[in-house]
C-alpha cells in the first residue's frame, strides 16, 4: 500500500465526507438565515403554494426555461435545444450514476431483484444501465466543454474554473467508463462495499491495488471537497431562486423591521 | 443639491462626509448617511470623474456596503453563488441586442458585481483569485460597473430565460445601491431622488405650481367636453385618493384628463394629494431608503382622510410593482388594514363592469390599437390580462392587434429603470436600446399604442417620433385611461376625434 493509496483511501475520504456533508447544509443555512424581504414573483404565477411547488419542480427537473424559449434566437449560441439536450442528458445521467453507485454498491448489484428477476439478470441490468449512463455522461460533457470553448459568446463569459470543473467530472466519468470496459481494471461490487463499510465503521480497509480506481476516487474526493465552495451549489440554489420567482402569496409576506433589523412572517395562515 | 464637482485633487477634504458644504441626505436609519460627493455629469458617454478618495477607502466603503446589502437580501446571495454561465440569457436582453456590447449580456453584466463578491466573500475567490474570476475593487472597475449597470433597464426578461431563475434586475438594483454608497450615481437619477425627498414627486412640482396646472387642465376639460370637470386637490373628505404620476401634469395631460373624466362620469368624490403626486418610485432602481420614504409619504396622506378606503395608483409601472409587492415589507403589514390600494386598471374594470360608466366602442372604428406590456406591469406586477379586458370593452371588434412576443415575454422598450436621459449625447444609445421594440412596432404598424407607464410613454414617444421617425411617425402613444375617457358617452365630444387623418 503506497502513500497515495493510503491518502486517497483513508485520509482524504474522511475529509471529503466531512466537508461535503457539513459544508453543503452550512451554505444552505447561510442562505436561509437571510430574509427574503419581498416577493420577487415572475407573473403569471400559480395561485397556490402547491401549484408553485409543482411548477418549481417541473422547471428545475425538465429545464423548462431553456426548453420553452426557443424563439427569438437572434444571436447564435448554438440552438437552444442543443443546450437543453446537452445539459439535460448530462444531469440525468449524472443522477443515474450517483444513484446507481449508492444502490449498486449497497445491494451488490442485486437491486433489480425486487422486480422479480434473478440476481444474475439484475447484475447484467445494473451493468447495462451503468454503461449507458456513463457513456452518455462522457459524451454530453465533451459536448458541453466544446460548446463552452468554441462558442465565442459562451467562451467570453467563462472563467478558467468553469472549464476545470467540467474537466474534473469528465475525468471521473472517463475513468469510470475505462474500468467498466477494461476487465483488468474492473472493480467488483463487494470490494467497494467492503471499503465503504470499513470507512464508516472507522476500521479502514486498504484500497485494492488498482491505480485507475485510486485516481477515480481521488478526483471524486476533490469534487466533493470543492462542491460547497463553488458554483456547483447551483444544485441547491436553483430551488431557492426558482421558488422566489414562482411563489406568490399576497397575504403572507416576510416583514422586515428596518429599525430592529428583525424579519418575521406576518399575515396569512 | 449642488455639489462642487471641480474640487481639485488633493484639495478634497479627507473626511468629506463631515464637510458641511456637501449636504447629506438623512435617511430613516439613524446615523446612516447616503452621500454623493460628486455626480456624473452625463451617463453616456461617461466622462472622467474626480477621484473622491483613494482606492483603499473606496474598497472598504464598497465592501461594507456590499456586506450590508447581502445580509438583508437572500436573493442577491443566492444569485451570486448559483450562476453556471450556460449562456441561456444571451437572447433575452434587448440592451445586448441593441448595442452588441458583450458586457451587456445579463450574465456578463452580473459578473461585474460577481467578481467582487468572489474576491471578498468567498473562499474560492480568496484562494484561487483570477482563475475563478475574482478581482479587487478598483476605480476603473467601478466605473465600468457604473457604465453597464446604468444600461440595464431592469425589465426582468432574463429571469424567464435563466434555468436557475436568476433575476439580473435584482443584481443591478443592489449594485447601483452599492455604487451610490461609493459616490457613483448619475446626475439624472440623483436629481430625481432628491426632488422626491423635497417635494414628493419627480418634477419638483410645488403646491402653487400644481394648482396652476390643475386650473389649466380644468379649462382644457371644459373646452373639450362642455362640462365642468374638477380635479380636486387636498380634499380631505374625499372617499378615494388618486395617486397620479407627476409626468401626467406636463408631458401627458391626456392621462390626467382621462382620469378626471372617468371619475366625473362615475360620480366619485376623489382627490389628489399635493404632498405626493407621484406613483413612481425611483428608489426601486437604486436606493431602497428613498423607496421606503416615498411609500410612507403616501400612506401618511391617508391618515388625514377619514372616509378614504381606497387608494388608486396611477399609470406607472414600477410604482405599481413597488406598491403591490413591497409595501407590506418596507412599511409594515398594517398598511393593508388601513385601506386597500388598487391599480387604475382595476378601478376601470370595476366601473365598466358595473355599468357605472358607459363607453362607446364605435369611436375607435377602423383604428389599429396595440398594447405594449410594460415590464413592471406584466412581468413584475401581474397586470397582464386586465388591460386587455378593458381594451376589449372599449374597442370595436378586430381593432386590437397583439405584438409578438407579447404579455410577459414582451420586449422592453429600453426606457426602464430610469434610463430616460434627456441629454443629447445619449440619443444614439437610446435608439440602440429600443431597436427591438421599434421592430415590433414596424411589424404591427398600429395607429395607437397603449402604454400604461409614464416612463414607457416618454420612451415610446421618443421611439416613434425621434428614433425611428421614418417608419413610425404616425403612431400615437396613449395611456389606457385616455382611451377610456374619450370613449365615455356622457360627454358631447366633437365627432371624429379619432378618425384617421
Amino acid at each position: 500500500m503506497d502513500w497515495f493509496s493510503f491518502l486517497v483511501g483513508n485520509v482524504l475520504s474522511y475529509l471529503a465526507i466531512v466537508v461535503f456533508f457539513v459544508g453543503v447544509p452550512l451554505q444552505v443555512y447561510r442562505w436561509m438565515k437571510i430574509p427574503v424581504v419581498y416577493p420577487l414573483t415572475d407573473f403569471p404565477a400559480p395561485r397556490t403554494a402547491e401549484g408553485a411547488f409543482i411548477k418549481v419542480l417541473l422547471d428545475a427537473f425538465l429545464f423548462r426555461p431553456i426548453l420553452l424559449k426557443i424563439y427569438n434566437s437572434i444571436v447564435y449560441t448554438g440552438k437552444w435545444t442543443d443546450l437543453w439536450l446537452g445539459g439535460w442528458i448530462f444531469h440525468v445521467s449524472f443522477a443515474l450514476i450517483v444513484i446507481g453507485h449508492i444502490v449498486g454498491i449497497g445491494t451488490l448489484g442485486h437491486q433489480f431483484t425486487i422486480l422479480g428477476v434473478s440476481p444474475e439478470t439484475s447484475l447484467h441490468m445494473s451493468e447495462l444501465l451503468g454503461t449507458i449512463s456513463g457513456v452518455f455522461l462522457s459524451l454530453s460533457l465533451i459536448y458541453l466543454l466544446l460548446r463552452r470553448f468554441f462558442n465565442p459568446i459562451v467562451r467570453v463569459m467563462s472563467d478558467g474554473i468553469d472549464y476545470l470543473v467540467v474537466l474534473l467530472i469528465l475525468g471521473i466519468s472517463c475513468m469510470g467508463n475505462f474500468m467498466r470496459f477494461n476487465s483488468t481494471y474492473g472493480v467488483e461490487y463487494d470490494v467497494a462495499q467492503k471499503w465503504i463499510i470499513g470507512l464508516f465503521t472507522l476500521h479502514p480497509v486498504p484500497l485494492p491495488d488498482n491505480p485507475i480506481f485510486t485516481w477515480h476516487l481521488f478526483l471524486v474526493e476533490i469534487l466533493l471537497i470543492y462542491f460547497p465552495f463553488s458554483k456547483l451549489m447551483h444544485s441547491c440554489g436553483i430551488f431557492f431562486a426558482r421558488w422566489m420567482i414562482t411563489n406568490y402569496d399576497p397575504r403572507k409576506v416576510m416583514v422586515f423591521d428596518w429599525r430592529s433589523k428583525v424579519c418575521e412572517w406576518k399575515g396569512g395562515k | 443639491m449642488n455639489f462642487d464637482r471641480n474640487v481639485e485633487k488633493g484639495r478634497f477634504p479627507q473626511r468629506w462626509w463631515e464637510d458641511e458644504r456637501l449636504k447629506t441626505v438623512q435617511t430613516m436609519d439613524k446615523g446612516e448617511k447616503h452621500l454623493v460627493p460628486f455626480l456624473a455629469p452625463k451617463i453616456y458617454p461617461l466622462e472622467p470623474l474626480d477621484k473622491p478618495f483613494d482606492e483603499t477607502e473606496l474598497e472598504s466603503r464598497f465592501v461594507s456596503a456590499f456586506a450590508r446589502v447581502l445580509a438583508q437580501h437572500r436573493q442577491l446571495k443566492v444569485y451570486m453563488e448559483s450562476c453556471v454561465k450556460c449562456g441561456a440569457c444571451v437572447n433575452a436582453c434587448h440592451t445586448y441586442q441593441g448595442t452588441g456590447e458583450l458586457r451587456n449580456i445579463p450574465v456578463m453584466r452580473a459578473d461585474l458585481l460577481r467578481r467582487y463578491y468572489k474576491k471578498y466573500f468567498t473562499t474560492q475567490g480568496a484562494i484561487l483569485g483570477p482563475i475563478v474570476g475574482a478581482e479587487r475593487v478598483t476605480f476603473e472597475g467601478l466605473k465600468e460597473m457604473y457604465y453597464y449597470f446604468y444600461q440595464c433597464s431592469q425589465c426582468r426578461r432574463c429571469s424567464y430565460y435563466c434555468p436557475m431563475g436568476i433575476d439580473t434586475a435584482e443584481i443591478t438594483r443592489y449594485g447601483r445601491e452599492i455604487l451610490v454608497q461609493c459616490g457613483f450615481v448619475s446626475q439624472f437619477h440623483w436629481s430625481v431622488l432628491t426632488s422626491m425627498w423635497k417635494t414628493g414627486n419627480h418634477m419638483v412640482i410645488t403646491k402653487p405650481g400644481l394648482m396652476d396646472t390643475v386650473e389649466f387642465l380644468e379649462e382644457e376639460l371644459k373646452e373639450e367636453t362642455g362640462v365642468d370637470i374638477k380635479i380636486p386637490v387636498d380634499d380631505w373628505d374625499a372617499e378615494l385618493l388618486y395617486n397620479p404620476s407627476s409626468a401626467d401634469f406636463f408631458a401627458y395631460p391626456d392621462t390626467m384628463m382621462g382620469v378626471a373624466k372617468v371619475m366625473h362620469a362615475a360620480g366619485i368624490r376623489w382627490t389628489i394629494s399635493s404632498d405626493i403626486i407621484e406613483t413612481g418610485n425611483f428608489g426601486l432602481f437604486l436606493h431602497e431608503n428613498t423607496m421606503r420614504m416615498l411609500n410612507k409619504r403616501l400612506i401618511d396622506q391617508t391618515f388625514k382622510m377619514k372616509n378614504c378606503r381606497e387608494v388608486v395608483l396611477g399609470e406607472c409601472a414600477h410604482g405599481w410593482r413597488t406598491w403591490k409587492m413591497m409595501t407590506k415589507t418596507i412599511n409594515g403589514e398594517w398598511v393593508d388594514k388601513r385601506f386597500h390600494y388598487i391599480h387604475l386598471v382595476h378601478k376601470l374594470i370595476e366601473l365598466i363592469d358595473n355599468g357605472i360608466i358607459k363607453v362607446d366602442p364605435s369611436r375607435y372604428e377602423g383604428m389599429r390599437v396595440t398594447l405594449h406590456d410594460s415590464c413592471n406591469n406584466a412581468r413584475a406586477g401581474g397586470l397582464i390580462e386586465e388591460p386587455r379586458y378593458v381594451l376589449s370593452k372599449i374597442l370595436p371588434e378586430g381593432s386590437f392587434v397583439e405584438m409578438t412576443p407579447n404579455r410577459e415575454m414582451n420586449w422592453c422598450c429600453g426606457g426602464g429603470a430610469g434610463i430616460l436621459w434627456d441629454d443629447p449625447e445619449s440619443i444614439n444609445l437610446r435608439i440602440k436600446l429600443s431597436k427591438n421594440k421599434a421592430e415590433q412596432y414596424k411589424s404591427v404598424n398600429p395607429d395607437i399604442a397603449v402604454v400604461i407607464c409614464s416612463i414607457g410613454k416618454a420612451h415610446n414617444t421618443f421611439i416613434v417620433h425621434d428614433g425611428y421617425k421614418k417608419e413610425l411617425d404616425h403612431v400615437k402613444i396613449k395611456g389606457l385611461v385616455d382611451l377610456v375617457g374619450d370613449a365615455i358617452v356622457d360627454f358631447p365630444f366633437p365627432a371624429g376625434k379619432y378618425a384617421k387623418s
